[in-house]
C-alpha cells in the first residue's frame, strides 16, 4: 500500500489541474514526509475551508500507515 | 435509485429489457435483482412460463458515488464485497458499506470514516450545479454511534447536576455536536453550549442559573 498512490487519488479529484500535481516522498528515520505541490490556482482546493481538506487527508494517510509504525506528514508546498 | 420489474424468460432477458429501456449498456448500473418464478400456471404450461424479475437500478449520481468510493477505498487496500442503499432522496443516498476492514475504515471514534465521507462529498459535488450529499456508514456504525452519543450526554448531565461543576466534552463535529445538544435541550436544569471556534468545537455541559 502505498501512501502516495492515495493521496495522488483524492487530489486528482480535487483540483483543476490534474497534470500540475507532484508528489515526492523525503524518507525519515521514523516519519516520512509527503510532499505536494499543485497548481498555484488549486492550493485552496487541497487545502480547503479552515484546512479541512488537508485535514481529511492527513486523517486517511495516518490511517493507512498507521500499521507500519512510520508517521507519515503531509506538507503543501506552494 | 428506481425498481423496475420485468417478465422474462430468462433473468438475462430481463436485464437486457431494462438496460434498453434506460438506454444505456452500463451493467454497473444494477444494484440488485431479485427473481421469483411465477408458479401460478398448470405445468403443462411452463414451456411458456415467465419469470417474474425485480431489478434496482442506481440513478446516475449513486453509481457516481459508488464507484468513486470503491476506487478510493482500494487506494486504502479495503475491498468493499457489498454496499446497500439505506435511504435516499434525490438529493441524498445513505450506503452501508461492507467492507473487509470495518475498524481500519471507521478509525478511533469515526474519524477515518467522516474524512472519507467529506473526501468523497468534496469530490462528487466538484463542478456540479445541484448538490448530492453522500452518507457513508459502516456496519450500522452511525446508529451506534448516535445511541453512545445520547448515552453520554445523559450522563454527563448527572454528573455536572451532582459535582455542581460544568464539564467541557472533546471536540467533535457539527454532527455529533447536534446529538449532544438536542439530547440535553429539554433538561431543566442543564444546558449546553458549544465554545471554541472552526468546524470541530467543544461542547460545555453546564448548570443552569
Amino acid at each position: 500500500m502505498d501512501p502516495k498512490e492515495l493521496l495522488e487519488f483524492i487530489v486528482k479529484g480535487l483540483v483543476d489541474h490534474p497534470d500540475d500535481i507532484s508528489i515526492k516522498t523525503v524518507e525519515g528515520e521514523k516519519t516520512s514526509i509527503i510532499e505536494l505541490k499543485v497548481h498555484n490556482d488549486d492550493i485552496g482546493k487541497v487545502i480547503g475551508k479552515e484546512g479541512r481538506i488537508a485535514m481529511a487527508m492527513r486523517t486517511l494517510l495516518s490511517a493507512v500507515t498507521s500499521k507500519s509504525g512510520k508517521r507519515v506528514k503531509l506538507e503543501i508546498l506552494d | 435509485m428506481k425498481v423496475i420489474e420485468k417478465e422474462a424468460k430468462s433473468e438475462e432477458e430481463a436485464i437486457n429489457q431494462v438496460l434498453k429501456e434506460l438506454g444505456t449498456e452500463n451493467k454497473e448500473l444494477i444494484q440488485n435483482i431479485e427473481v421469483s418464478d411465477n408458479n401460478s400456471k398448470p405445468s403443462f404450461l411452463k414451456f411458456n412460463k415467465k419469470l417474474k424479475v425485480k431489478v434496482t437500478i442506481f440513478d446516475q449520481r449513486e453509481q457516481e458515488a459508488v464507484s468513486v468510493v470503491k476506487a478510493l477505498l482500494a487506494k486504502m487496500n479495503i475491498t468493499v464485497s457489498d454496499i446497500k442503499i439505506l435511504e435516499f432522496d434525490d438529493t441524498m443516498v445513505t450506503l452501508d458499506l461492507d467492507t473487509d476492514k470495518d475498524s481500519l475504515l471507521i478509525g478511533k471514534r469515526g474519524k477515518t470514516l467522516e474524512a472519507v465521507q467529506y473526501l468523497l462529498n468534496v469530490i462528487l459535488n466538484r463542478k456540479k450545479e445541484e448538490k448530492f450529499k453522500v452518507i457513508l456508514d459502516v456496519e450500522n456504525y452511525r446508529e451506534k454511534r448516535v445511541k453512545a452519543l445520547q448515552k453520554l450526554a445523559q450522563n454527563l448531565a448527572l454528573k455536572v447536576r451532582k459535582t455542581r461543576k460544568e464539564k467541557i466534552l472533546e471536540q467533535m463535529n457539527p454532527y455529533e455536536r447536534k446529538i449532544i445538544h438536542s439530547t440535553l435541550q429539554d433538561e431543566k436544569d442543564v444546558s449546553t453550549e458549544s465554545i471554541g471556534s472552526g468546524v470541530f468545537k467543544k461542547i460545555k455541559v453546564y448548570l443552569k442559573h
